[in-house]
């Protein structure tokens, strides 16, 4: 198969004309893709606009490259494009990952902090009721009696 | 099947044999027949007018590249101002004053094209929009000019219109210009006319008329301000039939082709947008 050399590819590239609509690339496109549309949401930086356009249903069969009059690298922009998109949505999924994970830890401080209060709000007010003041007195009793085996005054 | 399958498999990457370049001169070799028709019908004025349109275009462009730092040689050669000239020559009333010309052509060039951003990014039709220009601005001197069909009658415009097909059918050969623009023209018009009018008469005198079958091989067909998808085609084309027709009978202006060419250049970027959504969804569908 005659799969263009480097060469060739730098030799259209280096010199295209603008896109003049011509539909070629339209017509020869597997995927039902308008290449030409591709082209100007990459050429004005549009990446969204692009793989709403369908960009990442490209598949780089790269029949739009030959058929363009304006000798533009077609298929090289699309590749780059894509990764571009690809590039975009790995960043984005790391950071959703990194957001959720994030909030769990917030989640998870915050109901440790919980319980934690909860905890000594349980111990303080054991501590100050008028049963527990009297059940520790005798405790205390009980073990001195233990110990000296004589009763108090 | 199997071709077509290892077609898809292994795109072949053969060098594109056109250029813009090599299209626009296929389009003025087209346009050729036209102006060698009009020469017969309405002698060797017609000649000089398309050649001091062509002479000034290329000046003007030449300027205007320059003034845009463009690359002369590289933009100059591709034909575009040169095929914008010989089609604005073309649509102008066939006997009319040299600076018409020369004002059309510079609305042509300026307006209609390189204040957009040159070749391929001007939304309307620059031989359009400078024909249309000058009848607004002009329509005195443009109305003393006796107009083509009192003159010289329906037969006249039948040849014109037989040569102009004749430069069509080369372009549609060599798949330049893609065929359903001109055939939706032709249809759109004929049916306007045949509701419009009734009778056959003056049906086959409105599609012989006002340069309508050089308008919808060749003017609707420009690529740049025209639609790119098949549907889309078809409905650019059939709406520049059907204004046409209904602005000759009701415009203000001798000529209606211009307007007709220019308010679905409108409408172009939309349908196209339209109806390029709708045919990838059914694609991915399937």
């Amino acid at each position: 198969m005659d799969v263009p050399a480097d060469t060739q590819v730098d030799a259209r590239a280096s010199n295209p004309m603008p896109c003049i609509r011509c539909g070629q690339c339209v017509d020869v496109c597997p995927v039902a893709l308008s290449p030409l549309q591709l082209l100007h949401d990459i050429q004005t930086q549009r990446l969204s606009s692009a793989r709403r356009d369908g960009l990442l249903d490209c598949t780089e069969c790269g029949r739009c490259d030959p058929v363009c009059p304006s000798r533009i690298p077609l298929l090289e922009l699309f590749r780059n494009g894509k990764h571009a998109l690809h590039a975009e949505e790995r960043a984005r999924a790391a950071a959703d990952a990194a957001r959720v994970r994030y909030l769990a830890r917030q989640q998870r401080l915050v109901s440790e902090q919980g319980e934690r209060r909860q905890r000594q709000a349980a111990q303080t007010t054991n501590a100050a009721s008028a049963d527990a003041v009297a059940a520790a007195i005798e405790r205390a009793n009980a073990r001195r009696r233990a110990r000296n085996d004589r009763p108090p005054e | 099947m199997n071709a077509s399958k290892t077609e898809f498999l292994f795109a072949t990457a053969r060098p594109s044999t056109r250029s813009v370049r090599s299209m626009m001169v296929w389009v003025l070799i087209a346009l050729l027949p036209g102006i060698a028709g009009r020469v017969a019908v309405f002698g060797f004025g017609v000649f000089w007018r398309i050649a001091f349109a062509l002479a000034f275009a290329l000046l003007v462009e030449a300027f205007l590249l320059q003034l845009r730092r463009h690359s002369l040689r590289h933009f100059l050669a591709d034909g575009s101002a040169a095929v914008a000239a010989v089609l604005l020559a073309l649509c102008l009333p066939p006997i009319s004053p040299w600076w018409i010309v020369a004002c059309a052509v510079l609305a042509a060039l300026v307006f209609g094209k390189h204040a957009y951003g040159g070749i391929g990014r001007n939304p309307f039709n620059p031989a359009m929009l400078g024909v249309a220009l000058v009848l607004l601005c002009f329509p005195g001197a443009l109305a003393t000019i006796p107009t083509a069909n009192a003159a010289h009658g329906d037969h006249a415009w039948m040849w014109i219109a037989g040569f102009d097909a004749l430069g069509g059918v080369v372009l549609l050969s060599l798949r330049i210009v893609r065929w359903q623009t001109p055939l939706a023209v032709l249809a759109g018009a004929a049916i306007c006319a045949a509701i419009l009018d009734f009778t056959g008469n003056a049906v086959a005198h409105r599609l012989f008329a006002d340069n309508l079958v050089l308008a919808a091989f060749i003017i609707a067909s420009d690529p740049v301000t025209g639609c790119t998808t098949p549907r889309g085609r078809w409905l650019f084309g059939f709406g520049i039939g059907l204004l046409l027709v209904m602005l000759q009978r009701h415009g203000a202006t001798s000529s209606s082709l211009p307007f007709a060419v220019l308010l679905m250049n409108c409408a172009a970027p939309w349908i196209d947008a339209r109806l390029q959504q709708l045919r990838l969804a059914k694609h991915r569908h399937e």
